[in-house]
């Protein structure tokens, strides 16, 4: 089953690189510009994976009145950089979607 | 009189430690239960995501991808890019940890995330002389991996009792926002955020979910870029 042997990949690419300084016979070092490169990485990563989410609805650009996602988004984005806290995020999150969506 | 602490007192100091921590995951595994509940994947298969890979946000990546229709070889490169960091946490354990069999090493590995290589690696180095560090390890490890699939599995049996019309997977989004704004603390992140974010939009025309690979990798030139720059 296609899920099934998605889950074992996923599983074996994050054991692999959580092993692997552990059975290295010498612990190496992390290069430096390896470092530095792996710190970017959540920020990156993250990003690229919020955006495109709030702002696409089934695969079209779409800023208008009719894409509750995107403004209940801004908020949502607004209150996760002002607040930090998930909780509050969510509740505020999602509520906006809810009464977009209800509005309109 | 000073008394050494045994490994049993180690590992409660683990778990001690580690409890502020829990309670701010408890919403992550939350949603990501209630999402994976949300897309209509059998109740084994998220489960034993959250088992086999143990890692929240490449958990909730990966149930927001498959609700895309994402191909199978971009869930597991996005998986692989977001949990490379493993691989310097595990540099830095290594050198903290005694030699250890294999099959020892292969559990602790297995427990190793943000929080549990955050918080021991903090207790290391505040408290260099501190005997029984994989009990420490093992205290703070074990009891966020309790936390975190007893939070799954709430949220996947809430996630199974509401109406599949609520857009529950909204949540993965705001919880992306929440994490990413965490992770900007500096001119290098921003840029790479901002780089990325951009990239992935603009990009989003092309196939297999290839502008998240794209906007992640060009998020991370720009910000190497700015960095050397401000060495310069």
């Amino acid at each position: 089953m296609r899920e099934a042997m998605i889950v074992l990949g996923m599983a074996a690419v994050t054991m692999l690189s959580r092993l692997s300084f552990l059975v290295l016979l010498e612990s190496e070092r992390v290069p430096d510009w390896a470092k530095r490169a792996l710190r970017l990485v959540p920020a990156a990563a993250l990003s690229a994976l919020l955006w495109p989410a709030l702002l696409y609805r089934q695969g079209y650009l779409d800023l208008s009145l009719d894409n509750p996602r995107w403004w209940a988004g801004l908020v949502g984005a607004v209150v996760a950089w002002r607040t930090g806290n998930v909780v509050i995020t969510l509740v505020v999150g999602m509520g906006a979607l809810l009464i977009l969506r209800w509005m309109f | 009189m000073l008394t050494i602490p045994s490994s049993r007192r180690s590992f409660l100091n683990g778990v001690r430690d580690m409890a502020p921590v829990l309670v701010g995951m408890l919403p992550f595994g939350f949603v990501y239960g209630i999402s994976a509940a949300g897309i209509g994947l059998p109740g084994w298969l998220n489960l034993s995501m959250s088992l086999s890979v143990f890692a929240g946000s490449a958990q909730l990546a990966a149930v927001q991808l498959l609700a895309d229709g994402a191909p199978a070889l971009v869930i597991i490169l996005t998986t692989f890019v977001i949990n490379l960091r493993f691989a310097m946490y595990s540099a830095a354990m290594a050198v903290r940890w005694p030699p250890l069999p294999l099959y020892r090493r292969a559990l602790l590995a297995y427990l190793l995330t943000d929080q549990s290589f955050a918080l021991s690696s903090v207790h290391y180095e505040q408290q260099p002389e501190a005997p029984h560090r994989v009990a420490y390890y093992l205290g703070a490890g074990l009891s966020m991996w309790a936390t975190w699939q007893t939070a799954v599995m709430l949220g996947m049996l809430l996630g199974e009792g509401l109406p599949p019309s609520w857009p529950l997977d909204f949540a993965i989004p705001l919880v992306f926002a929440v994490m990413m704004f965490k992770s900007v603390a500096d001119r290098p992140t921003m840029v790479a955020a901002l780089v990325a974010g951009a990239v992935a939009v603009g990009a989003h025309a092309l196939p297999l979910n290839l502008n998240l690979i794209l906007g992640a990798v060009a998020g991370i030139g720009a910000g190497l870029l700015i960095e050397g720059q401000q060495h310069a």
